[in-house]
Parts: C-alpha cells; structure tokens; sequence
C-alpha cells in the first residue's frame, strides 16, 4: 500500500473530528410567524437552536399539541456518542498505519453501522415525541395527526414544513466515508487486477473531496457558537459567563473558540499570550444594546467609562450603532475608543506586560 | 387613689419623661424642630403617596408606610428620615424602573417589602440604592424578582440585617445581584437570605466588611463575590447549589471562618474558587458535596486550617503558580480525589492532616502515621492530563497504578507530602 493512500487514509479518519465542533443534523421549521426560521441542531454531545432561543419558541410550541418538552440533558445518546465516535477514529486511524488493504473494510463496516445505528436512534426518539402526545394537556387536537419529523428531507406538520437534513459535520463525516470507501476500492481493484501500473488519479477526486470540507469548514469553522451564558466559564478570569450584554469570544485560526466574560478579559488573554502565533485570530464581543448575540469586532462600537460596570470592572461595552455609542458615552461621562486604545488601557490598568 | 389609678400614673410620667428627653435631644440635634413628627403614608391617611410624604418630611422624621401597592419608583430619600413599612408595604418598580435611592446620611429602612426593580443593561436598576452615605440601616425588608436587590455604591457604615431576597428562576438570565457593594467600607451584612440572583453577595473594591451569618442559595454564579475588596471577614454563612459557592479574586486579607459551602455541583463549580489572592486564613469550614472543593489558583500565603472536606469530587486543586500555602490539621473524608494539581513541584506544605484513604500504620502509637501520605495520586495526575480518563475511575488498573506508585513513587511530585498525617479525625 502506497505512502499517499496511507495518508490519505489517516486524513479521512481525522476528519471525522469536525463531528466535535460542527453540528451533525439540523431540523428545520418554517412558517410565515417566524421569517427567520427555527430549528434545532443535534451536535455530537448536545442539542441547541439554530438561533439563540430556538429551543424555548419549540418547546412551546409543542405544548400546544401535548408534545413532551426537549431536553437534551435526558438524552443519554449524547453522552455516549463522543466517545464512539472516538472509538472510529481510532480505529481509522489504527487501520491506516497497519495498512492492510484486505482489513480496510472492517471501518466501512463498523462506520456503517454506527451512522445507521444513529438514524435509527434519531427516527425512535422523533416516533416518540410525535406520537407519545399528552391529549390532557394538548391545546390543539386533530384526530390522528401525529408530528413526527421526517428522518431526511421536508414533511408538513400543520402549518409548519419541517426539514431534516444533514449539518455540516454530518456532511464532513459522509465525505470521510467516501474517501475510505474510494481508496478501498481502488486498492482491491488493483488487487484483482493485480497490474502494477502506477495507481492511476485516485487523488483528484479525493483532493476534490477534501476541498469541498475545507470549505465547508472554513464557512462554519470562523463563526463563534453562540456563549451559553450560566455554564460557559472565562478562560481568562475562570469566572461563569452570566452577562449577555458582556459575553465576549475569541477564534483561533484552527477554529478553537475560547469564551470570555468580558471584553476587558478577551484583550487581556491576548496580551498575556503574545508568545503565540495569533495570526488569523478573530475578535467577537456582545453588544450591550443587542444582548446574547457576538458580533465580529469591526461590526461594534466601544465606550469606557468609570460608570460602566462590565463584569470585571474595566469599564467597557460595546454598542452596535456610533449613534448608540455616543450617546452612552455622553451619558455615562465616557470615552469612544478603537481596539488599539484598548489594548494600551487594558495593559495599564491590569499591568501586563 | 387606686393602686391602678397610681401605676397609671406612674407610667404616664414616665411616658413624660421620655418625651422630655427625646425633645431635648431632638433640640440637640436639630434645633430647627422641637419633635420629630411621625408621617403616616396610605389610603386614608396623610398622603396616598410615598413621594409626597417623602417630600413633606423634615430630617429626624418618621415616615410610616401602611399596607398598600404603591406603584412609585425613582422615589428619592435625601434627608435624615427612618422608612418604616406597617403591615405590608409593597412597593413595585413594574420592572422598569429603579424603586428608591438614598442620598442622606444615618438613614433607616425596615419593613419594606420591594417587588419588580426592573431589567437594564445599561444602568443597574436596584430596589434600594444607597449612593456617598456615611451610616445607614436596611434591616428587615423583602426582596422579590428585582434586578438588583440592595445596592451601596461609595458608602460607609451601614448596616444589611435580616433581609430576605429572591429573584425568580425564569427571569434568571436577567437577573442582577442580590447585594451589591461597590466601593464602599465598614459595612455589616449580617443574617440576610439570598436566593436565585446572579450573585448572591457582590463586593467591588470593598473594604473592612463583615459579612456573618447570611444564606445564599441558588445563585446562578456565586453565593459570594470578592473583587478587588481586601481585609474582609466572612464568618458562619451557608452557601447551597450556587452555580459554584464563593469566588475570592485578586484580593487580600481575607478572613473565611466557620461557613459551609455544600452541593455545588456542575462543570465549573467549586465550593471556593481563590484566584490571585494573598496572605488569608481560611478556618473552621466545612464542604460538602461539591466538584471542587477549593480551587486554587495564583494564591500566595494561605493559611488552610481545621477545615471538613467530605464528599467531594476533588477535595483540593491546586495549580502550579500557588506559592507558601499552608494546610494543616483539616479533615479529607471521602472525597473521590484528595489533592490535584497540574505542576510537578508543589510550592505549599501539608502537614498534621486527616487522610481517609491514608493505609499506613502507627507503631509508636503517637497517632501520627509513619509513613508520609501523598494525596496526588498517579490517577489524579492522570485526569488532570487526559479528562477523559476519567471513565477509568474505580476501575481495577487505576487501584493497580496507584498502588505501583505508592510503593515506587515515581511521577507524583515528591514535595506534595504530607509527613505527619493523622491516624484519626482531627475534632
């Protein structure tokens, strides 16, 4: 077996490791009352709404036809499911050093039945909560009618059309499982024939593959999950993030988001950690005026004032309009400032060097 | 004359003379009026209003307010009065506004009960603001669904007393601080109840309080906040199912005796959380039930004594950059890791405590064991690297490291020891 399709190998089983940061399957609701959409992601150890909030404006809705409350805490399959995917991982990962075409199919298989066993899995729970309805407490009744959404593709429920569809993980996951499956038939074709003519382009459509997730990758991998506030802790100050107006993150080139309480705590984590190579870094801070949702750090306005209590009492916000932002700082007997003001400020008044 | 006839008498005098007195002192104290007139507030009486009644009282008056909704808010007490609630005074900001704020001196206010300071993220909407006072008392009222409860900013020598606060849990991600100090000094916050705000106590550049005896439970971040607030006490309070007990950051002095921090559980949740604090003592606690017992982080100088740790995830840890921190004579029972840390060496030292998992013997029965104790276990060290190793735990391979490092100590930091670890609880 040939260095390039070993290593071609390695890369599909590694990236399976996306399943850790982006989302493996979405349900889609739309219907006119939400121009913008609801939904529900199912990552590899949680659930969240697509947009901040979603999960609440769903499980309400569902009282109102007796559906049982999500919650992804009761979900066991979420605590599992790390760990079996690591297992593949490293069973990918094994497969490809030891490097024996004929024991290839052994993680065809096993991720075969992982990935049905997950459907599977993802259609009970989905037959549960459709048809296990609480007729007592149901608001709306229809005789017969069961809510159950599809397991892929779009079905109407009501006035809702639910759509179920891969997210971007899952769609990296299958990609993964075309690249091994690709190679592993190329290398038993060339058993069979058993030609020694140098293996003809298996690489072009496995660059292609590879490009396609990187791309997919990099539209997902620089926006910040959103901060879940009460749970989520510094990494600068080990403080909980509990201020929504304050919440602030951090995007490693990689991908890697690190949380903050505070803007005052996202500058200071990068000043502290100068010895890194911050190139590609991205800022994202909340705005104080538009709670709960973090911006890029062009898209934000700054004030500092003694009066401003941000939670580690530097004094900062951020606004989402100049117009805001200057009437607060007018208010607040403040000052406007931009990132590098900020950096030389945070430097003094927290002594770092 | 009767003999009641005579009594009554008797104590219509004295009534007199304390008139007499309390007129002479009033005399004293403000010679502008010769009696501190008592103001009655509520339907039927004087004013219907509190802001009339608070506007029509002199200093040194008194302003009773009956049983009633009284819909008022931005309400301003900026002279020497005592507010005192008859009954039950609702007084509701209609969680939009601010309800009352203080700008006087020696100010009392008991029994009120404070509903619905509303939500700002701009400005901290509190119930009760007490803003550049020197004395003062809030004693006695009750707090509910308000953003902030009580609130002192740049104030000395007031007193909190007895005040029950609750904020409730559906609007906890927009709830604000139950008390909130902020730069301020020589403030007493004794026997309080705090329940479901962010955090239950919050002190910002405070000095030279005492906080004693209060319950703060369910707290979304801390039943109690230290932030830059040196040499205060805190003594016999309870902090319950707070999302983690108390954080002391970046703070000195700090005295923390006799209180019980239970059931903090969650992903990061401690009892104690110490962050870049120094030269503290921390005695006579117990805890109970949490992830983390203390966490310790940048700590210099700590004195660790006579504390319980029973039943926790980790008893201790300890980072690296902790230096000359002492433990000594405290109880580890049943806790599943004793000690972690994620440094090879250890700054601090251990000596003269109760280990329940200590298995070595004492043949000079002088009640110290003769072989030193290492609460790092090569497990701990493990999980500290790899959480997810976790899984493992009680497992036979980890009791079998654990045993092949105690007998050859190899990877566990040689300086975290404890050399005279007791054979029995410490009382």
């Amino acid at each position: 077996m040939s260095k390039t399709s070993r290593a071609i190998l390695l890369v599909a089983a590694l990236m399976l490791s996306a399943t850790y940061f982006l989302p493996l399957w979405q349900i889609q609701l739309k219907a006119p009352q939400y121009p913008e959409g609801l939904g529900i992601q199912i990552w590899i150890n949680k659930m969240t709404g697509i947009n901040e909030g979603d999960l609440n404006k769903i499980n309400n809705l569902n009282h109102y036809i007796g559906m049982k409350t999500i919650q992804p805490d009761s979900i066991k399959e979420l605590q599992i499911m790390p760990w079996v995917m690591r297992g593949v991982m490293i069973l990918g990962i094994a497969l490809a050093l030891v490097a024996r075409p004929r024991y290839l199919w052994i993680w065809l298989a096993v991720f075969a039945v992982v990935a049905i066993a997950g459907l599977v899995d993802y259609y009970i729970w989905g037959y549960d909560y459709g048809h296990n309805l609480d007729q007592a407490k149901a608001i709306i009744k229809v005789p017969g009618m069961s809510y159950q959404p599809p397991l892929i593709g779009s079905k109407k429920l009501l006035n809702f059309t639910a759509i179920s569809l891969p997210g971007s993980g899952g769609v990296v996951a299958m990609v993964s499982f075309l690249i091994w499956a690709a190679v592993t038939w190329r290398l038993w074709r060339q058993r069979v024939n058993s030609d020694r003519r140098q293996s003809k382009p298996v690489l072009a459509p496995i660059a292609a593959a590879t490009l396609l997730t990187l791309t997919l990758l990099g539209c997902t991998g620089s926006q910040p999950r959103p901060i879940n506030y009460g749970s989520d802790e510094c990494a600068y100050c080990k403080m909980t993030i509990v201020e929504p107006g304050y919440g602030s993150a951090l995007m490693t080139a990689k991908g890697r988001q690190l949380n903050f309480d505070s803007i005052e705590c996202l500058v200071a984590y990068r000043l502290k950690n100068q010895t890194q190579d911050q190139n590609g870094w991205t800022n994202w801070v909340s705005a104080v005026d538009a709670p709960g949702t973090l911006y890029s750090q062009d898209k934000v306005h700054l004030v500092h004032s003694g009066e401003i209590r941000s939670p580690m009492g530097a004094g900062l916000a951020a606004f989402t309009s100049t117009e805001a932002a200057d009437a607060a700082s007018s208010e607040a007997h403040g000052r406007r400032l931009d990132w590098t003001d900020l950096e030389s400020l945070i430097r003094q008044e927290w002594s770092i060097e | 004359m009767s003999k009641s006839d005579n009594r009554f008498r008797r104590r219509n005098w004295r009534c007199f003379e304390m008139r007499v007195v309390a007129a002479g002192l009033a005399l004293l104290v403000n010679s502008a009026c010769l009696y501190a007139k008592t103001i009655v507030v509520g339907a039927g009486y004087e004013h219907a209003t509190i802001s009339a009644a608070l506007g029509s009282a002199a200093a040194g008056d008194t302003v009773v307010i009956t049983t009633g909704l009284y819909r008022e808010h931005d309400l301003l007490v900026d002279r020497k009065l005592t507010v005192l609630g008859h009954g039950e005074a609702i007084l509701d900001g209609e969680l939009r506004h601010a309800i009352m704020t203080v700008k006087s001196d020696s100010v009392v206010v008991r029994g009120l009960h404070f509903v619905n300071a509303g939500v700002s993220f701009v400005k901290d909407n509190a119930a009760l603001r007490f803003e550049q006072v020197i004395g003062g008392i809030i004693d006695s009222c009750r707090f509910d669904d308000n953003f902030f409860g009580i609130y002192l900013a740049d104030s000395r020598q007031c007193r909190i007393s007895n005040n029950v606060l609750q904020a409730s849990q559906e609007r906890e991600s927009h709830s604000g601080n139950g008390i909130h100090l902020w730069k301020s000094r020589d403030i007493a916050i004794y026997g309080n109840t705090i329940v479901g705000h962010r955090d239950g106590i919050y002190l910002e550049f405070v000095r030279h309080s005492e906080i004693q005896g209060n319950q703060s439970r369910l707290n979304r971040r801390y039943g109690l906040h230290f932030m830059y607030s040196d040499s205060c006490t805190y003594t016999g309070n309870t902090f319950r199912e707070n999302g983690a007990g108390v954080a002391v950051m970046y703070t000195k002095g700090v005295s923390m005796l006799n209180n019980e921090f239970a059931d903090n559980w969650g992903a990061a949740s401690y009892g104690l959380l110490l962050k870049d604090i120094a030269d503290s003592r921390i005695a006579g606690n117990r805890f109970l039930r949490n992830t983390v017992g203390i966490f310790n982080e940048g700590s210099t100088r700590i004195v660790v004594e006579k504390n319980e740790f029973r039943e926790n995830g980790w008893a201790l840890k300890i980072m690296a950059n902790c230096v000359d921190n002492n433990f000594t004579g405290n109880n580890f029972i049943a806790n599943a890791f004793q000690v972690a840390t994620n440094g090879r060496r250890s700054y601090s030292t251990f000596a003269g405590n109760y280990w329940s998992n200590y298995e070595g013997y004492d043949l000079d029965r002088d009640g110290i064991g003769d072989i030193p104790f290492r609460p790092v276990s090569l497990y701990s060290l493990l999980v500290e690297r790899m959480p997810g190793s976790l899984i493992l735990l009680r497992s036979l391979l980890t009791d079998v490291l654990d045993l092949a490092e105690r007998v050859l100590p190899s990877l566990t930091p040689e300086t975290f020891i404890d050399a005279e670890p007791h054979m029995r609880m410490i009382l």
